[in-house]
């Protein structure tokens, strides 16, 4: 018998009650029953993950998983309250005696859904931290997100995800994040299971990523589940949104330098849905006036776009498929054509991903999914100059990764102690790291066409969620393999998480991970530039290697509150920089035509060392309520060595960051107003800065000296002493964003204005530093460059029901 | 409404884009200015002296002066290890540098030095080099070469691609090797030209035992007038070349190339001086030989 219940208040819960889809299938007797099925959201039919699922008296529990898959399994004859719960949606239960295996698809119902229908506020029950194994793990909640006030209006995930404690932003405006000590490279990003390269628009001041098309988002800084492998430093996880199942449904928004759109619904209703969703700056073509006129002209502009799509059918209760994908592209463009002369360049950077993914319910205890997928990423710039018929200059540069991959996951819940996952996943690597065509008048043709360097990295993993009493335990191992140039590496990588329960509401946490990667990114300024390379370990470049212990603290209080402190310590080897005064280009010996036989040139001009990073993180959280938002504050020390950089003494890492803090708060004033705002605060980055020069010494720099003499043999010269590496602190960084959010209820849809301040006190940042001689030649001061002044914007959303 | 609500939106952009944020003073500590001790010598068995320039770093930041620092009251000396004979060098105040003749202590190929500075204030510097075996005039061999047509350039001239292959004689491991050579061309209409050319850090090649390397140079060469002002015509043909093969040591090669990576790129990493002198100075002991031969193309 099942009877179902919204939580509260109780006559509430009795009507919607009726409004829910209840799917009930009695399946094989056994000695012991599960209660399996779907989770979904209401309004459109799209799947959850993560959706708490506990029994009670039982005290059994788990989570549904990134499907909506979820499955309980307890003795036969006992009856049992079922409780489903998940942030933003009102919890809901159902009333089961466990005679047999039972199918129930459940869909929860989202608070603001209830709003907008006009109903009282009802606190849902929240998510609880301190009973969960894992550690170090955030979902990042969607609808916040587009509640957080951005830089020129544009929603940004990887920007709230700075916001996060242990997460460190590059710079001003960069969507580059740093997780605990680790490098822009060493965050897994993936959308819908292909990995995203290059996760920025306009050069690191937004994200790939369109937040409208987002349905979950999920960051993992250690305690790493088995299942994930690659990277040393986070999993940063998003699924798109499959696309309501019930009706169609859209978002328009209208910002200061884009639009963008989404529409989603069913193909086959209740069967199979869409969703489809867009984004472009219009930047060129309001700025395109003003070029023409100030260049004689000259036809110049930036733009980027970007494209998400998803279509899924239901084949069966036990099969579904999915079919996604994004497109995105950025593209620098000038075309200065005079009479006789002509100077154009292009430079352009984007991603592709496709995946498509096969959904399979073994039985009520045994989920499966099968993944293809392609993921690309290229970068390229080409120059052409023309004097005359004559003379002309190309220069042709290009980048290119592709990736198949293969991933196949089983879920298996044998009983309510063990949550069992395993599988194994192999992708192909193709990397083409610089092919260069360059062309200079008409007899000197320099043309590299970089062989394919193709590597295959494979993993096969198994990790287990086992409660046992007060106890968490989350046990893993994956054993990763890498293949290039004939030579093979296999690493085992052990994974473990624990928590004990003092309380129900406190738990102490612990968690060991070892990581490995196969990919570096060879970057000469560490801001995240799309002419960063991304480059395969081989044979001399080694794979780098983690290992980070972090122990913590979680509690969960009453009013939605909850607290976590957590402290780690991370070693990395094998890290990777350029040698001093290397660069992306400086490999690539134009004057030899030797080199085009050699398509490594990039691993004379690298170095590998060590890391490290520890320390502490503070992070509280409300989720619920008319205020939400949270406050993380972190506390670190990351420090780098290369044997070949700064003499070989260990240094402080540019985003080494003592101090960390952000403050988030959202205020729903009433129906119709949201207030929000952010403060963050963080210790300059550590930077290289001269101090001193030296004047007077050195060989003559055109050729070497004929003869040593002091006379001719000494030059002149002014070398900068830089002292040691990054041993200045720019200031501290500080900002302050406010936003108001005015919400019209319309005949067809819901309207949003929203204005917002970026960097509302106008704190005057530091981009860079440099010093200026005054005109006097006397004096030297130092002066800084500053990006963001404070910046209002103002939006328009328009979201169709 | 919606208008005014519009203009206001609009002045308050323009208000911002006024505020025009660069070019700030910066509200930081200024960099720390350590004053380092800066000692530079070079040692060749080619060179008649031996000398070593003393001195120290000036603040980059706050008031400037033109003045070339050097310390002329300490005590140099110069130690060959190999032998175990030392001089002291004299300072020179005519040159401001420290100077002796080398037949005071001859520099020679493979041995070890050792240059020891002390301050009038006690403190003591030294650094050691080895200096590199010596070359002959058979190391470097002219390969193949090829001369292309001219070509009008953007700057009202000609210029014309050249490429060069050089061979050099067997290496050591341990020491670096680069080549530089001058071509001497004939035009089509008899006269003569010259050009040099050298290699910068992608022609300085670590040493193999008993290895060769080969250089290839391929490059535009800007053609200047001819005698009497006339303009190079097609064909040219390489008549002469003369080649210099260098050996130095790692000290020589790391400073040199540091001195060429200097970068203006405000995001770019700075190249740290090169050093490997003790106790924090800055500059380098480095050590060098050379040979010159005609190449026969």
């Amino acid at each position: 018998m099942i009877v179902r219940l919204l939580s509260r208040p109780f006559f509430l819960a009795l009507s919607l009650c009726a409004l829910s889809a209840v799917e009930v299938e009695a399946q094989t007797p056994s000695p012991k029953a599960s209660i399996s099925g779907y989770l979904r959201e209401k309004s459109s039919g799209e799947m959850l993950g993560n959706v708490v699922v506990a029994a009670a008296p039982s005290a059994s529990r788990t989570l549904s998983n990134s499907y909506g898959f979820y499955s309980i399994t307890i003795p036969k004859g006992q009856a049992q309250w079922v409780y489903f719960r998940f942030p933003g949606f009102y919890a809901d239960s159902i009333y089961w005696t466990a005679k047999a295996d039972t199918a129930v698809n459940i869909e929860l119902l989202a608070i603001q859904v209830v709003e907008s229908m006009g109903a009282v506020e009802i606190k849902a029950k929240k998510t609880t931290i301190a009973d969960r194994a894992d550690m170090s793990r955030i979902d990042i909640p969607v609808q916040q997100i587009k509640e957080i006030p951005a830089l020129l209006g544009e929603k940004d995930v990887l920007k709230v995800i700075q916001l996060m404690p242990g997460v460190q932003k590059g710079g001003e405006g960069q969507s580059g994040i740093y997780v605990r000590g680790g490098g822009p490279d060493q965050n897994l990003i993936v959308l819908d299971e292909a990995i995203v390269y290059n996760a920025s628009h306009l050069f690191g001041f937004f994200s790939l990523f369109n937040g409208d098309a987002l349905r979950s988002v999920e960051l993992v800084k250690g305690g790493f589940p088995s299942r994930y492998g690659g990277r040393l430093s986070s999993v940063i996880d998003m699924n798109m949104k499959e696309g309501n199942y019930k009706k169609f449904a859209g978002e328009v928004g209208v910002g200061v330098i884009s639009s963008r759109a989404v529409f989603e619904g069913p193909i086959v209703k209740g069967k199979s849905s869409f969703m489809i969703s867009g984004r472009r700056t219009y930047l060129d073509a309001l700025v395109q006036p003003l070029i023409m006129a100030s260049t004689n002209g000259a036809n110049a502009g930036y733009y980027f776009y970007d494209m998400n799509a998803k279509a899924n059918y239901i084949l069966s209760n036990k099969d579904k498929l999915y079919v996604s994908g994004y497109f995105g592209r950025d593209k620098f463009y000038l075309n200065d054509k005079q009479a006789k002369s002509q100077f154009k360049t292009n430079f352009g950077w984007g991603n592709k991903t496709l995946t498509g993914r096969w959904n399979h319910q073994y039985n009520p205890k045994t989920f499966a999914n099968a993944a293809l997928i392609y993921s690309h990423y290229d970068l390229s710039i080409n120059i052409l100059q023309k004097e005359n018929d004559s003379s002309q200059f190309e220069l042709g540069y290009s980048s290119t990764i592709n990736d198949y991959g293969l991933k196949y996951d089983v879920d298996f819940r044998p009983n309510p102690k063990h949550m069992i996952r395993a599988g194994f996943s192999t992708i192909n690597h193709q990397f083409s790291p610089s092919a260069i065509v360059l062309k200079v008048g008409s007899n000197f043709n320099f043309n590299r066409k970089i062989k394919v360097i193709n590597t295959y990295e494979s993993g096969v993993y198994v990790e287990d969620q086992w409660r046992e009493g007060a106890w968490n335990f989350y046990p893993g191992l994956r054993v990763s393999h890498y293949v290039v140039e004939n030579k093979q590496v296999i690493n085992p990588e052990p994974r473990l998480s624990m928590a004990y329960n003092i309380r129900k509401d406190l738990a102490l946490k612990a968690s060991y991970a070892l990581m490995n990667q196969y990919i570096h990114l060879l970057s000469s300024t560490g801001i995240g530039l799309p002419t960063d390379l991304w480059v395969p370990a081989t044979a001399n470049v080694k794979p780098m290697q983690s290992q980070q212990l972090a122990t913590g603290i979680a509690k969960d209080f009453n009013k939605g509150f909850s607290l976590s402190v957590e402290g780690y310590y991370k070693t990395m080897t094998n890290v990777i920089t350029y040698k001093e005064g290397a660069s992306f280009l400086l490999g690539d010996d134009f004057f030899n035509p030797n080199v085009s036989t050699n398509d490594k040139a990039w691993e004379s001009q690298v170095t590998s060392g060590l890391g490290w990073s520890y320390g502490a993180e503070v992070f509280l959280q409300k989720q619920v309520g008319k205020l939400s938002g949270w406050i993380g504050y972190t506390l670190s020390w990351t420090q780098l060595q290369f044997d070949e950089v700064n003499q070989g003494i260990k240094y402080y890492a540019k985003y080494d960051r003592r101090h960390d803090a952000s403050i988030v708060c959202i205020y729903r004033l009433s129906k119709l107003f949201t207030a929000s705002a952010t403060w963050v605060y963080g210790t300059g980055n550590a930077i290289t800065m001269p101090q001193g020069y030296l004047r007077g010494s050195g060989h003559y720099m055109g050729s070497f000296p004929e003869v040593w003499d002091a006379a001719s043999g000494f030059f002149n010269n002014e070398l900068i002493d830089y002292g040691k590496r990054n041993s200045f602190r720019m200031e501290a960084y500080h900002r302050l964003d406010v936003g108001l959010q005015f919400k019209k209820e319309k005949k067809r849809g819901i309207q949003t204005w929203e204005l917002s301040f970026y960097n509302a006190y106008n704190r005057y940042n530091p981009f860079f530093y440099y010093g200026r001689l005054n005109d006097a030649g006397t004096v030297r001061t130092l002066k800084k460059a500053t990006l963001f002044p404070m910046i209002p914007s103002l939006s328009w959303t328009y979201k169709f029901r | 409404m919606k208008n005014h609500i519009l203009r206001w939106i609009g002045v308050l952009f323009l208000a911002v884009a006024a505020t025009g944020c660069y070019d700030q003073d910066a509200t930081v500590d200024l960099p720390t200015y350590n004053k380092r001790t800066a000692i530079t010598c070079y040692l060749s068995p080619k060179d008649q002296n031996i000398t070593v320039e003393l001195g120290y770093t000036k603040p980059y930041f706050g008031p400037q002066d033109y003045e070339i620092p050097r310390v002329g009251d300490a005590k140099v000396t110069i130690t060959d290890l190999t032998v175990g004979k030392s001089v002291q060098l004299p300072f020179d105040s005519s040159i401001m540098l420290y100077r002796i003749r080398a037949f005071a202590l001859p520099i020679m190929n493979e041995h070890e030095y050792r240059v020891d500075v002390i301050l009038k204030d006690g403190s003591a510097f030294f650094a050691k080099t080895r200096v590199p075996p010596a070359l002959k005039e058979t190391d470097l061999a002219i390969g193949q070469h090829r001369i292309g047509k001219l070509e009008a350039n953007n700057w009202g001239g000609q210029s014309v691609n050249v490429g060069v292959e050089l061979k050099s004689g067997t290496t050591r491991s341990g020491y670096f090797y680069s080549p530089k050579f001058d071509l001497v061309m004939e035009d089509g209409l008899g006269d003569f030209y010259g050009s040099t050319l050298y290699f910068s850090n992608e022609g300085i090649a670590g040493g193999k035992t008993a290895d060769t390397l080969r250089y290839f140079f391929n490059d535009r060469i800007f053609m200047d007038m001819g005698p009497g002002g006339g303009t190079p015509t097609d064909p040219l043909t390489l008549r002469e070349c003369t080649g210099t093969f260098w050996v130095m040591d790692v000290g020589y090669k790391e400073r040199y190339l540091r001195d060429l990576q200097v970068s203006d790129n405000p995001f770019a990493e700075p190249v740290l001086l090169y050093s490997n002198w003790s106790n924090d100075a800055v500059g380098a002991l480095g050590s060098y030989d050379w040979v010159e031969t005609s190449l026969t193309p």
